[in-house]
């Protein structure tokens, strides 16, 4: 494989890792409790976050807490994501289903996310990467797979980078698995 | 390297059946948009004027309960596209299909009946995954070595264009159908309510006063072949797709950057790709919603790419509504056509433009075209620009 791992985080029952070190733990409570403890650890000033639905928020964690350990600086455009997803948006799906089926007040705030790729919409306006996106539906994850794809767009000239991984959320059960890759081969220069 | 040729086009909108139809439509100034009743409520939505019943005898296909409008339109489009040709194994084909909707509408008859207190039938639940959709349409319509779904809300169809080029162009396949299809449901009406960019009266893209958009379904498809598709399929060649990219707009969730960086981007990536210069672009199908905030970002884009040499532009959206995924399918039918035609379209309902440009077209009008951009901008500021070239 072509590609060399930078950096990798996983996000799962409540714990996070970094470069396979444990950096953050919270016990017992749901996904809320966990995504915005979380957060605040973070200490930055980003209110948007609150808004978001769970996939984005899983998303955006894993992506602040893996940068901010790689300590990179990227250009606007060299940096492609790529993300595996089992259960699309159901979550937010279900909710929005909901509220029409109740004859309750729709929220645009639920339908907005009612689109998995609005996840990768979250990080690139966070970090403004103008840079390729590409999600795909796949049952389960596998990380040779996944490598390929990462591969093609930076061999084939389209990115310097390349963040992504695998990524699903339903109900409380919420997974992560998150790598920043570049060419194997490249000399880091930090 | 080859060239992508477009040898087939299908459609189906609230503008009718085929592209000969859709093309006198346009011209004529016909509107699409109407009076669409819900739950003792009625709005504004361009409808495709039959029932599922009656768009399965269309399409040739068995009536049943359990298939999605969305696969039905998706059919009628696909098999006007394929026309003649015939699924041969010296040309292996692909299917890339962009839907966004899938088979919400059947998922809703269930909810509906458990509403109702009545038992819900979950296999009503079987074409509710995108991907079931495409498998459907590829099932009945042709015999598809390859076939992926692409779901980016409304650009999904215009990348399935760029993914479908993309194949060929590497030499993967060299015949891939490629297009999207959307049918009217309740999430998606709901939601563009909600997000209160859904016009209560007839949408006006372009215009100073406009509200907002007013969704609409349909189906579109476009046959590529590559140059040795072509000679063996002997397909006659339509047009050319000459140019094609994708960009992020990174600055919100549901609403474009007030100078639609990530629309100049597309725009520029895609000239680049054709190797054209932004004057020899003759007319552009803009995405042009209605929404404020998409007509505004996406004139300031097209100035800053454009500058003193914008083209005649237009957004067909009011006269078939916003298809959501099909849209950039529809619109790029609508692109060929403009070349095969040498016309570029009007906007629809401009009572008082937006920009005092004689470029945005109040109506069709005859002109030598050459080349002709279509853009297609999907929430989480997904936004691709597809350019069409004659032959």
């Amino acid at each position: 494989m072509a590609i060399h791992v930078i950096s990798s985080c996983s996000i799962a029952k409540g714990s996070i890792t970094v470069n396979g070190t444990p950096v953050f733990f919270h016990e017992d409570g749901d996904f809320s409790a966990f995504s915005k403890a979380a957060f605040k650890k973070l200490d930055i000033p980003y209110s948007k976050f609150y808004k978001m639905d769970k996939l984005c928020q899983l998303a955006f964690l894993g992506s602040e807490y893996l940068l901010k350990e790689a300590k990179l600086v990227f250009r606007d455009d060299e940096v492609a994501q790529v993300f595996f997803n089992g259960q699309s948006s159901l979550d937010s799906d279900s909710k929005h289903q909901k509220l029409i089926q109740e004859g309750a007040k729709v929220s645009p705030a639920v339908f907005v996310y009612t689109l998995p790729n609005i996840m990768m919409g979250e990080i690139a306006i966070r970090n403004k990467w103008y840079g390729e996106n590409l999600l795909i539906l796949k049952p389960d994850f596998d990380f040779e797979e996944w490598a390929m794809e990462a591969n093609l767009l930076i061999s084939g000239g389209k990115a310097t980078y390349c963040l992504g991984g695998w990524i699903d959320v339903f109900q409380e059960n919420y997974q992560l698995q998150l790598y920043l890759v570049e060419a194997a081969g490249i000399k880091m220069t930090i | 390297m080859t060239k992508i040729n477009i040898t087939g086009l299908g459609i189906v909108s609230a503008l009718g059946i085929s592209a000969k139809h859709h093309f006198n439509q346009l011209i004529s100034g016909m509107i699409g948009i109407g009076h669409y009743q819900r739950d003792g409520q009625y709005y504004y939505a361009g409808k495709v004027p039959f029932t599922n019943q009656q768009l399965s005898e269309l399409g040739k296909v068995a009536f049943s309960v359990y298939t999605s409008r969305t696969a039905l339109l998706g059919i009628l489009a696909a098999k006007e596209a394929l026309g003649g040709t015939v699924f041969d194994s010296r040309i292996p084909t692909a299917f890339i299909n962009g839907t966004t909707v899938g088979g919400m509408d059947r998922s809703e008859h269930y909810f509906s009946e458990i509403a109702k207190g009545n038992q819900g039938d979950a296999a009503l639940f079987q074409m509710h995954d995108l991907g079931a959709n495409s498998a459907y349409i590829a099932e009945q319509v042709g015999d598809f070595e390859y076939v992926d779904t692409i779901s980016t809300a409304c650009s999904s169809s215009a990348n399935a264009i760029m993914f479908g080029a993309q194949l060929i162009q590497s030499g993967e396949y060299n015949r891939v159908l490629v297009g999207g299809t959307d049918a009217l449901c309740n999430f998606t009406i709901e939601g563009f309510k909600s997000l209160m960019v859904y016009d209560a009266h007839l949408c006006q893209p372009f215009d100073a006063n406009r509200r907002g958009l007013n969704l609409g379904e349909g189906a579109a498809y476009l046959l590529l072949e590559s140059d040795q598709g072509v000679k063996e399929s002997g397909n006659r060649c339509l047009a050319k797709l000459s140019g094609w990219a994708n960009r992020n707009d990174a600055f919100h969730s549901t609403g474009t950057s007030p100078d639609g960086i990530g629309a100049q981007q597309a725009m520029r990536a895609a000239l680049e790709t054709a190797a054209l210069r932004p004057d020899q672009i003759d007319y552009i199908n803009a995405h042009g919603t209605g929404t404020q905030n998409n007509d505004s970002s996406e004139l300031a884009a097209m100035d800053a790419v454009f500058k003193e040499s914008l083209p005649d532009f237009s957004s067909t959206k009011g006269a078939t509504g916003h298809t959501l995924a099909a849209s950039g399918a529809i619109e790029a039918v609508f692109a060929v056509q403009s070349l095969l035609e040498n016309c570029a379209f009007g906007n629809f309902s401009l009572a008082e433009p937006m920009t005092a440009s004689p470029s945005l077209l109040r109506k069709t009008v005859s002109k030598e075209v050459r080349h002709a951009m279509s853009n297609s901008f999907g929430f989480g500021g997904n936004s691709t620009s597809l350019i069409f070239s004659g032959n």
